[in-house]
């Protein structure tokens, strides 16, 4: 329909040409955006996504109105925008009206299934909207632009993964933004709460592994992945007490068994099954006194420790 | 050069306050007699003078028939109307029965109408503020209570309208007081405004988000308020005398009179005291000859608050109402503001305590925050770059009558204004060819039990069975609150439609004939006497000059001081003359200051020339 778009165009160009107490931005404005209004959902008058709660409808028909209420155009010479106005004021007010009535809001989304999937958060003036995004675009296809640019999506992408708990993703893209842009605070914060995330999130699925391996009874593969684990995650008592007592085995390496013990003593003090494998550990090692002295402490977090009072019958008895 | 100044006025029952925003500030003007509050009150001397605001109430006592107080519950009214005749039993002054229904009060051998007499006050307002800034004031918000009607809303603005004022804006009362409370605050939040004033009592909630003032509801009683306190107190003080003395004094004007008075004033009082007396002697001589019989009671505030219960329980239930319809519970206010003299009464704070379940706000002067609102609204709305934005709305509902005597609502009570609504209506007979659109204001589902604000007809229509013809009824209520209605006939696109205007009880050519003569007055009043004055004192300054020029000029030695003043002489007699055709007193009185000071320097040199030709 050229002939109506051209007819659309002459109004415009009239409209923009009539001498009136406003700017041209705010001329082209208030016509785009009364063009737009049959166009426009109730949530997007307001320029809010879908779904919006009933304080955002209330603060977005507040910011509205501050705009477009007649009152703020008292006394002004608006010509044919007067009317243009006061037709925008009307609509953001009945989209007011419905949205903030509990029941009429139920009604128009029912009504109208299509806007609670649309893309969210259409803004007031969509039109503005993509010019602006368009125009940053271009600007970051630009050579100078292209590495800060490239570093923020990296950081943006970083952050989405982090959100979604992909923290693999997520430590990859900063680790590369980090690369790309050394000096950059923002992405090394990032960067080390995802390195302790990943790393956190890696020894959870090496001490899961280590449990199959266990029940399958591949204890060498579970034993590697016990310490793996602890390796990872310092703070792991769990995974720290795991990978000793399976190192407590023959063939194994006694003082890192004991290290490891320690550990898990020092994280969970509280923990009768962790001070017990230490002493049996010392045992082994022929400490008998400073076992002694773990079944002791581990006797008095739980008295009824089976092993424990075993141990402790054994050394009072030794002949 | 600054903008004209621009006023905010609270037109009240027993007193009036003007204010405007100074400096970003709302303040209060004084009146030329330095007071903050100026009562409402219009008289004729019996000089033939006509005085208004506290010399008028002065003198209320020796004249009380020509003495009008509390026109505001008489303005827009209808005289046939039930309320109007209870109110009319108590007044002291006559009123009688205009053209239209409307009212009329007999004064100073004239009958005028109520937005005559409300002019009154507001000129006298009009001329304190100029009085203050020292230049002509015309534009000007004015206040009513909420829950006035579109014919009680347009009696004001004609009011306006006749004491030489541009209204901008009628806005509520209540709406008002929030302005002023909310104004250059960061608040944010629900309010409620509790206004019992001295005739009326509104209520409303009101939403405070940044500089946006969003009226919830509204809702009131416009025959509600210090006066039917006052005469609680009348009724028991003339009972008390009937049963003693067997004379009733409400058959005397000037008796009951006094009584009004000391019925106000033992009120006042015992907001602070618990026990007060009033004293009236010689209230009237009895019948039979002898001695004149005094009035002397003493009155306790349990007495008080025993005889208007049910005064303070209506507020109450207005408040429950109102709040509902806002789907507001007490607990959801940040605040509750008191406005209104009549909240001092310490049992209108208990009850309002009690319900809101809170301390009421004692951030507000309460006489004087209406009328520091209008002035933030004039500001407001006058001002480029304004942060205050108020969103308000329909007191009362609009709707059409229809088939069987029913009223059909299209736009419900608080509606934020500007609005506009359209609903399809059909014919309710066979072969009906005109419909008639009667366009209502009022809560009744009974058509008659509304206000009819005006009616048209829509003619033309198809010949078909009934309901086959469908009428687009289309509402639409501009930001400045007028009311238009227009039907469509939806086959031939017919149309008619209305603007709802001057339903205030004068028409529009009584309304032009008041502003015709009101200018043909002008010179009378005393704003002009005091411009003729100045003008005078200029034009005879002017002469003192003219006459001395030649002179200096003749003896000009060629010096340049001589040449600089004759200079400067020339430059003041021609500001002069333009000062002179315009109307600010303020410029005339600097005007004539120079043309003095340039006269003396003259003199001066003459003098000090002819001593040294000597």
């Amino acid at each position: 329909m050229g002939s109506e778009a051209s007819v659309g165009r002459t109004a415009i160009d009239a409209a923009m040409a009539e001498k009136v107490d406003l700017d041209a931005d705010r001329k082209k404005e208030i016509l785009s955006l009364e063009r737009a209004l049959d166009r426009l959902n109730h949530f997007e008058v307001l320029g809010l996504r879908p779904g919006a709660s009933a304080g955002e409808v209330k603060k977005a028909y507040h910011e509205a109105s501050r705009r477009y209420h007649p009152d703020r155009f008292f006394e002004k010479n608006l010509g044919s925008f007067r009317a243009r106005v006061e037709r925008i004021f009307k609509r953001i007010h009945d989209s007011y009206s419905v949205l903030s009535d509990v029941d009429l809001r139920a009604q128009y989304e029912r009504d109208h299934p299509e806007i609670a999937s649309a893309p969210a958060a259409a803004a007031p003036l969509p039109q503005d909207e993509a010019r602006a995004a368009e125009r940053r675009a271009r600007l970051a296809r630009h050579p100078y632009m292209a590495k800060l640019t490239r570093v923020h999506e990296l950081l943006d992408s970083g952050k989405k993964s982090l959100a979604a708990g992909d923290f693999g993703k997520a430590y990859s893209d900063l680790h590369l933004a980090s690369k790309l842009d050394p000096k950059n605070q923002d992405v090394h914060e990032l960067l080390n709460q995802v390195r302790h995330r990943h790393e956190q999130q890696r020894a959870a699925e090496e001490l899961k592994r280590g449990q199959v391996a266990e029940q399958e009874k591949d204890l060498a593969g579970a034993a590697r992945c016990y310490l793996n684990a602890a390796n990872l995650d310092p703070k792991s008592s769990l995974a720290a007490s795991k990978a000793a007592k399976l190192l407590l085995k023959p063939g194994h390496d006694l003082k890192q068994a004991r290290d490891l013990a320690q550990r898990a003593v020092d994280l969970d003090p509280n923990n009768a099954d962790h001070r017990f494998l230490l002493a049996a550990i010392l045992d082994q090692a022929g400490m008998g006194k400073l076992a002694s002295r773990q079944v002791e402490e581990a006797l008095k977090l739980n008295p009824n420790h089976p092993e424990a009072k075993k141990r402790q019958k054994k050394s009072r008895w030794p002949f | 050069m600054a903008r004209e100044p621009v006023i905010g006025i609270d037109l009240g029952t027993t007193n009036s306050v003007v204010g405007t925003v100074q400096s970003g500030q709302p303040i209060v003007i004084k009146n030329r007699l330095g007071q903050n509050l100026t009562p409402s009150v219009v008289a004729y001397a019996k000089s033939g003078k006509q005085l208004v605001g506290q010399i008028a109430k002065r003198q209320a006592v020796t004249n009380p028939e020509a003495t009008v107080y509390a026109a505001k519950r008489l303005i827009g009214r209808k005289y046939s109307s039930e309320r109007v005749q209870q109110v009319i039993k108590t007044l002291s002054y006559p009123v009688t029965c205009g053209e239209h229904d409307d009212l009329r009060v007999q004064l100073g051998g004239k009958l005028l109408s109520l937005p005559e007499i409300s002019a009154a006050v507001l000129r006298e307002l009009k001329l304190d503020a100029e009085a203050s800034f020292g230049e002509p004031v015309s534009r000007a918000v004015i206040t009513v209570p909420a829950y006035f009607n579109d014919g009680q809303r347009q009696a004001t603005k004609d009011a306006g309208k006749i004491a030489g004022l541009d209204v901008l804006r009628i806005i509520n009362e209540p709406t008002a007081a929030a302005l002023a409370y909310g104004f250059g605050k960061n608040v944010s939040g629900k309010v409620a405004i509790f206004d019992l004033g001295g005739g009326t009592f509104d209520i409303s909630v009101l939403e405070i988000n940044k500089g946006v003032f969003d009226v919830a509801a509204t809702g009131g009683d416009t025959l509600l308020g210090g006066e039917d306190f006052d005469k609680r107190i009348i009724e028991a003080l003339v009972f008390g005398f009937a049963k003693e003395h067997g004379i009733d004094l409400r058959k005397d004007r000037m008796a009951l009179q006094r009584l009004k008075d000391a019925a106000e004033k033992a009120k006042i009082e015992l907001s602070t005291v618990n026990e007060t007396q009033v004293n009236l002697p010689f209230i009237c001589t009895p019948p039979g000859g002898g001695s004149a019989l005094h009035l002397q009671r003493s009155l306790t505030r349990e007495k008080l608050e025993e005889l208007t219960e049910d005064l303070c329980e209506r507020t109450i239930s207005i408040c429950e109402q109102v709040l509902s319809e806002a789907k507001v519970r007490p607990d959801d206010l940040k605040e509750v503001i008191l406005v209104g003299g009549m909240t001092r009464m310490p049992r209108i704070i208990a009850k309002v305590k009690n319900y809101f379940r809170r301390e009421p706000s004692k951030g507000v002067h309460p006489e004087e925050v209406v009328a520091l609102g209008a002035a933030v609204q004039a500001d407001a709305l006058t001002q480029q770059e304004s942060r205050v934005l108020l969103l308000d709305v329909t007191p009362q509902s609009l709707g059409v009558a229809i088939a069987g005597g029913y009223a059909r609502k299209l736009i419900p009570k608080n509606t934020t204004v500007p609005t506009s609504t359209t609903e399809v209506f059909t014919t309710s007979k066979d072969l009906q060819t005109t419909v008639k659109i009667m366009v209502l204001q009022g809560e009744s589902e009974i058509a008659r039990e509304n206000e009819l604000l005006g009616e048209f007809v829509l003619s033309g229509l198809r010949e078909a069975t009934r309901g086959e013809v469908e009428i687009e009824v289309t509402f639409d209520i501009n930001s400045e609150g007028i009311v238009s209605a227009s039907a469509k006939d939806k086959e031939t696109g017919m149309q008619q439609s209305i603007t709802v205007t001057a339903s205030g009880g004068l028409t529009r050519e009584e309304l032009d004939e008041i502003l015709e003569k009101q200018a043909d007055n002008l010179l009378d009043s005393p704003e002009d006497e005091e411009l003729a004055e100045r003008r005078r004192e200029l034009s005879e300054a002017m002469r003192n000059v003219r006459g001395f020029l030649p002179k200096v000029k003749a003896a000009m030695d060629g010096s340049d001081f001589a040449q600089d003043a004759v200079r400067r002489g020339e430059q003041g007699l021609t500001r002069a003359e333009e000062v002179l055709r315009g109307k600010s007193i303020s410029a005339l009185v600097a005007a004539t200051d120079q043309l003095t000071r340039t006269l003396s320097v003259f003199k001066g040199w003459l003098q000090k020339i002819g001593s040294q030709e000597q």
